[in-house]
């Protein structure tokens, strides 16, 4: 973040072409250059991730084998069965059956939206206030850190705030009752058309502040000297924007809209504390969704089959989404 | 086309003085070279007068007009990066045509420009290349392409050649003044090495911690240095200085060398200085415009030993220790004295230089 | 008008645009940190009024939220203690076991990848993809291998599960870190007659040093922050940020201070540490993916 922008050293050496933001790196770096390993290698690599390998299979792996099991079975805590002898109420595939009607559909388009929603307004407003920004600012340090500060609010505190903040009589309706004419009234936690709403609210202001922070960054790193080479041919702010700065940002840009994304997927925790994913399920995403099923109405067979089907879904999305990731590392 | 008047210019950067109260008065179609060592402001200048910097104080004017309100991009001036600033996403066609296309230029007539553009510069295989695997000599080439495409009135170029290996940059050289010639443009550029400015510069600008130290041809700022810091920074062999008192007498002006073991050297009568007053000065010749001589000519003006024999090919330089000084002669390849030789050494009465203790030149 | 005052004009835009981002970004905090200093009848009125600034600063909420000591009560209602530090305790010890756990497991495999091919081309994308399940779709078959282990509502099982949700994470970031040193380090190592083992723990962890520490404070915030796995594996031994969503009293089902005094001594410790790790905040928000 440190901008030196008080003096540039007149005469000075320049660094040669190539020194190019966004420093980024390889996926597969460590297995790129490197000759083929001797087999001692190899045997001693393999022991390297032994530990880690373990640690997945135990709460990876084996849960995901009982999920299975379970999946198939009609099985739930009250039953009065122990859960390995859940085969005694075997059912096939009616959980898979059900979890893939409408409804499950409908929360998975509405977390779907949610994701695209929220990722889309955070770039937004993070690049707009990154390019406030970049030209150099009056108090920009103190300022940078103040930005910052929703990135540390732990995500369980920051539902606990907005169910503050939101409430009918709640200082944000009147705040707003204060910006426009008549009475604020909006029902942000119970009304169904507001509580999406509201959930893709605590997400943006939360992680608006990571992606100033990552376009900040890559924005500084643009070499000063091909935005005054635009410059001197006559390039308009928005033209250089357009030919010099975005091509040069899209990487990190890519990079970083699939991870924000890959991570407001998972939402759980403002929608679960603002309306716990209501009224009805107006606000529900896939986690809520499933934390309602599991630890509400007790139905862990069908969580089961619903969690096999959602890691499914998740591990071709991730297949899909590494491809871009590991191009825009090999073009930065 | 243009003339380019600097006026008493001045840069602060925060307390550090960039340049201190420059004018320049910079012929149309001239080719110019702003020539001093790092951190001397030659630089900053030339970013003042792209519109990348705005001077603190003073006046910048493009064929009479001031410019210091024209913003950035409407000079009409050509810019070639001491790195290229090349477009490092875009193809060698669109760097060469960015000039055009952000002027909405109709895209026939943008790749007719781009072609003529890149067969001058004889690129024209390269332009649908991605930068990325280009050369730095390409590189260069694109550069300069892409700020020529604009008509610009001057063009600048800032330490053009620093990144080209020796042969394409004696080749650049020769490439560059072409296309000055055939342009017909100011040109103006910068750089720290003293044999470029030498070789390519019709007018030479010396600069050192920001102040203009002089303004001249080639032959002017080598024959006749306005002080010792331009006598010193110009010539490929630095010039020999002897600290010296001076004294009148029925020869004319005569010299004691104060280290040369306080060796007299009369000084020819014809060339008047100014000043002469008692006191300490600065005797200068180059090795250029020095011969060695036997100890027991009359011409001699000071006798030393030979402490070193350089060979460089087309001529020797002979280091002759006097006393504690040591004096650098340049000599045909033939002349070839033995260390520890004692010969005499004698300059063109011509072509010395005095200097007063603040270093200026007396004339 | 001259291009000096429309600059000058741009400037005030530009800074006046901040401030409202700012005003807005920081909004929901201030009203944290006022409700954590404002007495009951301040919190949320039911008679319409509302308090921007306490009119009655007090430290009630905090004291009663950590428990130490006696505020005395007011208007006849006898406040309970709520008591939130068994539940911090639990926070830090259960986040700093994942830590430690998702560290040396990462770690290791990372430096395998990096250096040892380990696990083939495609290692790190399905390390990836893991990062990208929700907890949720797997913690209903842990739930019931930990009942079955007798680790259901322990910190040390929320440890466990810690360790693995940032594992991946740990493995992505210490790549990063590992790929910068060069590959001659360990080279010249080796040929000193350095074991396999020996190479690593000598000459490169001593070099990775800053990134390990730097990932360590990533992993130990992300586990402080969690709240879903905690909600799900837990029931009398709640960590902080699940207690503090799950304050109530029993006389006026609202306890909005001491909930507000909890969250801001929630935020402290990503506060402190961020100020340890933020030459690298980008690259472990990225996971690694962006290296600044």
């Amino acid at each position: 973040m440190n901008r030196d922008h008080a003096q540039k050293e007149d005469c000075s050496e320049r660094p040669t072409i190539g020194s190019e933001p966004n420093g980024t790196h390889g996926l597969t770096a460590g297995s790129v250059n490197q000759a083929i390993p001797s087999k001692a290698d190899q045997i001693f690599g393999r022991r390297l991730i032994t530990p880690g390998i373990l640690l997945m299979t135990l709460l990876i792996a084996f849960p995901t084998v009982v999920a299975l099991y379970i999946s198939l079975t009609a099985w739930s805590p009250t039953s009065g069965l122990s859960w390995y002898d859940a085969h005694e109420s075997w059912i096939w595939f009616d959980n898979y059956a059900e979890a893939f009607s409408g409804r499950s559909l409908s929360i998975l388009l509405r977390t779907a939206i949610i994701t695209v929603v929220s990722v889309g307004l955070e770039f937004a407003l993070g690049f707009v206030l990154a390019l406030l920004f970049v030209e150099g600012f009056p108090g920009h340090r103190v300022v940078t850190v103040l930005i910052l500060l929703p990135m540390m609010v732990v995500p369980a505190v920051a539902g606990f705030v907005f169910f503050l903040l939101l409430e009918s009589s709640g200082p944000i309706n009147i705040i707003l009752g204060g910006l426009v004419p008549g009475d604020v009234q909006i029902g942000w936690l119970t009304d169904p058309h507001w509580t999406p709403v509201s959930v893709i609210l605590v997400d943006v202001w939360q992680w608006t502040p990571l992606m100033f922070l990552i376009l900040v960054a890559g924005m500084l790193a643009v070499p000063d000297d091909q935005q005054n080479a635009a410059r001197i041919l006559g390039a308009s702010w928005f033209q250089r924007l357009r030919t010099v700065t975005l091509p040069l940002l899209k990487p990190i840009i890519i990079i970083a809209l699939i991870i924000r994304a890959m991570e407001a997927f998972k939402i759980f925790d403002a929608s679960w504390l603002l309306t716990q994913g209501g009224p009805g399920e107006s606000s529900s995403t896939i986690s809520v969704a499933l934390y309602r099923e599991a630890f509400i109405n007790a139905r862990w067979s069908y969580t089961a089959a619903v969690g096999i089907l959602v890691m499914i879904l998740v591990s071709i999305i991730a297949f899909q989404a590494v491809k871009p990731i590991e191009r825009a590392q090999r073009e930065a | 086309m243009a003339q380019i008047e600097l006026d008493r210019i001045d840069k602060l950067f925060g307390k550090v003085e960039a340049v201190v109260d420059l004018s320049l008065d910079i012929p149309d179609g001239s080719f110019v070279a702003l020539l001093g060592p790092s951190g001397c402001g030659k630089t900053t200048t030339m970013n003042m007068i792209a519109g990348l910097e705005v001077p603190s104080t003073g006046e910048i004017r493009m064929n009479g007009a001031s410019v210091v309100d024209v913003p950035i991009g409407k000079r009409n001036v050509g810019f070639v990066f001491q790195n290229y600033a090349i477009f490092t996403k875009l193809t060698a066609y669109e760097n060469i045509a960015y000039g055009l296309r952000v002027r909405k230029m109709p895209a026939a007539e943008v790749d007719a420009a781009v072609h003529r553009v890149a067969k001058l510069l004889d690129i024209e295989p390269l332009l649908g290349r991605g930068v990325r695997g280009l050369s730095v000599n390409d590189l260069q080439k694109v550069a300069i392409g892409r700020s020529m495409i604009v008509n610009p009135d001057v063009f600048l170029l800032d330490e053009p050649f620093s990144n080209l290996d020796a042969g394409f940059r004696a080749f650049m050289r020769t490439e560059l003044k072409r296309l000055q010639r055939e342009l017909g443009q100011t040109m103006i550029y910068v750089t720290h090495d003293q044999l470029e400015a030498m070789s390519m510069a019709e007018h030479i600008a010396i600069l050192d911690r920001g102040r203009l130290q002089q303004w001249g041809t080639p032959e002017e700022v080598f024959d006749s240095p306005s002080n010792l810091f331009v006598g010193g920074f110009v010539g490929s062999n630095p010039m020999n200085l002897i600290d010296v008192g001076l004294q009148h007498s029925g020869f004319g002006l005569v010299a004691r060398a104060v280290d040369g073991g306080h060796q007299l050297i009369a000084l020819a009568a014809e060339r008047r200085f100014a000043t002469t007053n008692d006191g300490l000065y600065k005797l200068g010749f180059r090795p250029e415009h020095a011969r060695l001589v036997s100890p027991e000519d009359d011409a001699v003006d000071l006798r030393g030993t030979v402490s070193l024999l350089e060979e460089l090919g087309p001529r020797n330089i002979v280091h002759v220790g006097v006393d504690n000084l040591s004096l650098r002669v340049v000599v045909l390849p033939s002349v070839r004295p033995t260390m520890g030789e004692r010969v005499g050494v004698a300059f063109e009465r011509t072509k010395f230089h005095l200097f007063d203790d603040s270093g200026l030149a007396l004339i | 008008m001259s291009s000096r005052n429309v600059s000058r004009l741009i400037v005030c835009a530009r800074v006046l645009a901040v401030a409202l981002f700012l005003v807005i970004l920081l909004f929901p905090i201030f009203w944290t940190t006022t409700m954590a200093f404002k007495p009951a009848e301040e919190w949320a009125p039911t008679d319409g009024t509302t308090y921007w600034l306490p009119e009655d600063w007090t430290l009630s909420n905090f004291i009663r939220v950590l428990n130490i000591g006696d505020t005395g009560g007011f208007g006849g209602i006898i406040e309970a203690p709520l008591d939130a530090t068994p539940s911090i305790i639990r926070s830090l010890i259960a986040g700093i076991g994942g830590t430690l756990l998702a560290l040396v497991c990462g770690t290791l495999t990372a430096y395998g990848i990096s250096r040892h091919r380990a696990g083939g081309r495609h290692h790190p994308f399905s390390i990836l993809q893991m990062r990208m399940f929700p907890p949720i779709a797997v913690i209903v078959p842990i739930l019931f291998l930990w009942t079955y282990l007798q680790l259901f509502d322990t910190v040390h099982g929320l440890a466990l599960v810690y360790g693995a949700v940032t594992f991946p994470f740990v493995v992505w970031l210490m790549l990063s870190f590992f790929d910068e040193i060069p590959r001659e380090i360990g080279e010249a190592a080796r040929v000193d007659g350095c074991s396999r083992m020996g190479v690593f723990v000598k000459a490169i962890l001593p070099l990775a040093r800053n990134g390990l520490a730097t990932t360590a404070l990533f992993v130990f915030i992300l586990n402080w922050s969690d709240f879903i796995i905690a909600l799900s594996l837990t029931d009398a031994n709640k960590t902080a940020p699940v207690f503090l969503n799950e304050i109530t009293s029993a006389s006026t089902g609202r306890e909005f201070g001491p909930q507000a005094a909890l969250g801001l001594i929630l935020m402290l410790p990503p506060l402190v540490l961020a100020v340890f790790i933020q030459k690298h905040l980008v690259r472990g928000m990225t996971f690694g993916a962006i290296k600044r």
